[in-house]
């Protein structure tokens, strides 16, 4: 089955990166704040992995990962942070938080889809 | 000052909050329940003050139906707190939309967040969805057919009706038709009329009757149960252990079960009933009056037989649920296959109802009528 990408950022060209890469593997869905993706997920969507952006309106990525790791339903969900925030406490305190991986903008989207295959290998999916 | 949540706790009875702590408790008022039903005729019949929310306590998920009859009484989110989160856990909850799940290893810090964000950012339901959801659909011949055969019945038993009226006034005072709150399809209460058969104010006396119902155990084995054991624990391979004794899950359901009591409540020779009460139940005509309900729409001739509520509330929360799913009826599966015979043990009574909701058709509903005539004439004083 074809597997979807939850991928929230608040920059249009992100996502638009996000989708031409991994649409041809993915469902891409394209979210703009982690309350807009935490309201789709309520509505019964489990997406296999999510890429986030740190800093967003509404509710910020670092919120996004407690919200996620919290839950029962979607703690197990592989959760990469893609942020342009090179800052070291705040890479730690999201790693901490939860988040899988870290990766700073401007980022390879050929080492993110390697990142994600190594999350899925590590959960034999 | 934020507004405290109101939680509803299900099972309070069997099993303490599991997240004891300080703020948690600050933030939620914990109302306690014994199930899922009490919740929601507490709400529906009761006008308890609205619930936020909801955790409830189990293995396995209440059908999609109690869920959204929460959903329409205002409660969101629902939550299940279960021992261990597995895939499967996770696919019942999103199959019956359960909203959370959590576990053993879920913090409080992570309860208090997760509930709080769920009761402040409510998901916008599609009302029209809802409501098709709630209200169970009869198929139409079904219901076309309900109607014709009550109004018929209701037209040619009118001299019946008059009749038995004027003997059970003639025999006590008080009034001639019965009623008692039954729950039926997608546990909606209604009204369920009988004739009256007994003396008024019997059901005060309900109490007092428990030891001589047909469904107890007898006296002796229960004693000698529970006297050599103790609550027992699960252990390993399928085997569950209790101080000095090892049983299977198979025994430990008989164990559970008489501990609880029995859950249906049927007395035989009840000196409670009047002399024309004993004639007309034993020649059912005391249940003649639920061709009203049934022309009412309340429930159908061939289905599941609507449960009071203190029988209702304690078969919901395990997999005998599934008998709410089907329509409620005057005769069904269970009244059919064993009438008369006085030993149907409770869990086969249950079994027959989840059969007929599993699996009912207007063909099946036709054979079920022909087969109810020759157990209407059954002998047995129930």
């Amino acid at each position: 089955m074809e597997k979807t990408l939850l991928a929230v950022d608040d920059e249009q060209s992100i996502l638009m990166i996000l989708d031409f890469v991994f649409g041809k593997k993915y469902k891409v869905v394209q979210k703009t704040n982690g309350a807009e993706a935490l309201q789709w997920m309520h509505q019964g969507n489990l997406p296999d992995v999510i890429v986030a952006d740190m800093n967003m309106p509404e509710m910020n990525g670092f919120e996004f990962i407690l919200q996620i790791r919290s839950s029962g339903l979607y703690r197990d969900i592989p959760l990469i942070m893609l942020s342009g925030n090179e800052n070291t406490a705040d890479k730690i305190k999201c790693l901490n938080a939860g988040a899988d991986d870290y990766l700073i903008k401007p980022f390879n989207p050929e080492e993110l889809e390697a990142r994600i295959n190594n999350i899925f290998r590590r959960m034999n999916r | 000052m934020e507004r405290r949540y109101r939680i509803a706790w299900v099972h309070a009875q069997k099993y303490p909050f599991p997240f004891p702590d300080e703020e948690l408790e600050k933030r939620f008022e914990l109302v306690p329940f014994d199930d899922m039903v009490s919740v929601i005729y507490s709400l529906q019949e009761e006008g308890i003050e609205p619930l936020d929310g909801l955790i409830f306590f189990g293995s396995e998920p209440p059908p999609p139906q109690i869920i959204t009859k929460l959903a329409y009484l205002g409660v969101y989110p629902v939550i299940w707190k279960t021992g261990r989160i597995t895939q499967l856990n996770r696919e019942a909850s999103h199959r019956v939309k359960i909203h959370e799940l959590f576990d053993d290893s879920s913090s409080p810090e992570d309860v208090l967040r997760r509930i709080t964000y769920l009761i402040e950012h409510p998901i916008k339901l599609n009302p029209q969805e809802n409501a098709a959801e709630i209200r169970y659909r009869m198929p139409l011949i079904k219901r076309l057919f309900d109607i014709i055969v009550s109004s018929i019945a209701l037209l040619l038993l009118s001299p019946v009706f008059l009749i038995v009226a004027i003997a059970i006034r003639m025999e006590s005072k008080g009034k001639v038709f019965y009623y008692s709150w039954r729950i039926g399809t997608g546990f909606q209460a209604f009204k369920f009329y009988k004739f009256r058969s007994m003396y008024t104010g019997a059901d005060s006396r309900l109490k007092d009757l428990k030891h001589m119902n047909q469904y107890t155990q007898k006296e002796e084995e229960l004693q000698s149960d529970t006297n050599t054991l103790s609550e027992p624990t699960l252990g390993t391979n399928g085997m569950y252990y209790a101080d000095g004794r090892m049983m299977t899950e198979e025994e430990l359901r008989t164990f559970r079960k008489q501990k609880e009591g029995a859950t249906f409540i049927k007395i035989k020779d009840d000196p409670r009933v009047t002399k024309v009460g004993r004639f007309i139940r034993n020649t059912s005509i005391d249940e003649l009056p639920q061709l009203w309900n049934v022309l009412k729409g309340d429930m159908s001739i061939v289905g599941n037989r609507p449960l009071p509520l203190y029988e209702a509330e304690k078969i919901t929360t395990d997999r005998f649920a599934r008998r709410f799913l089907a329509p409620a009826g005057i005769t069904g599966l269970w009244q059919v296959t064993k009438r008369g015979k006085g030993e149907m043990s409770e869990e086969e009574r249950m079994m027959l109802d989840n059969d007929y909701a599993r699996d009912y058709s207007f063909r099946r509903d036709l054979k079920l009528i022909f087969k109810t005539i020759p157990a209407l004439l059954q002998k047995e004083n129930v």
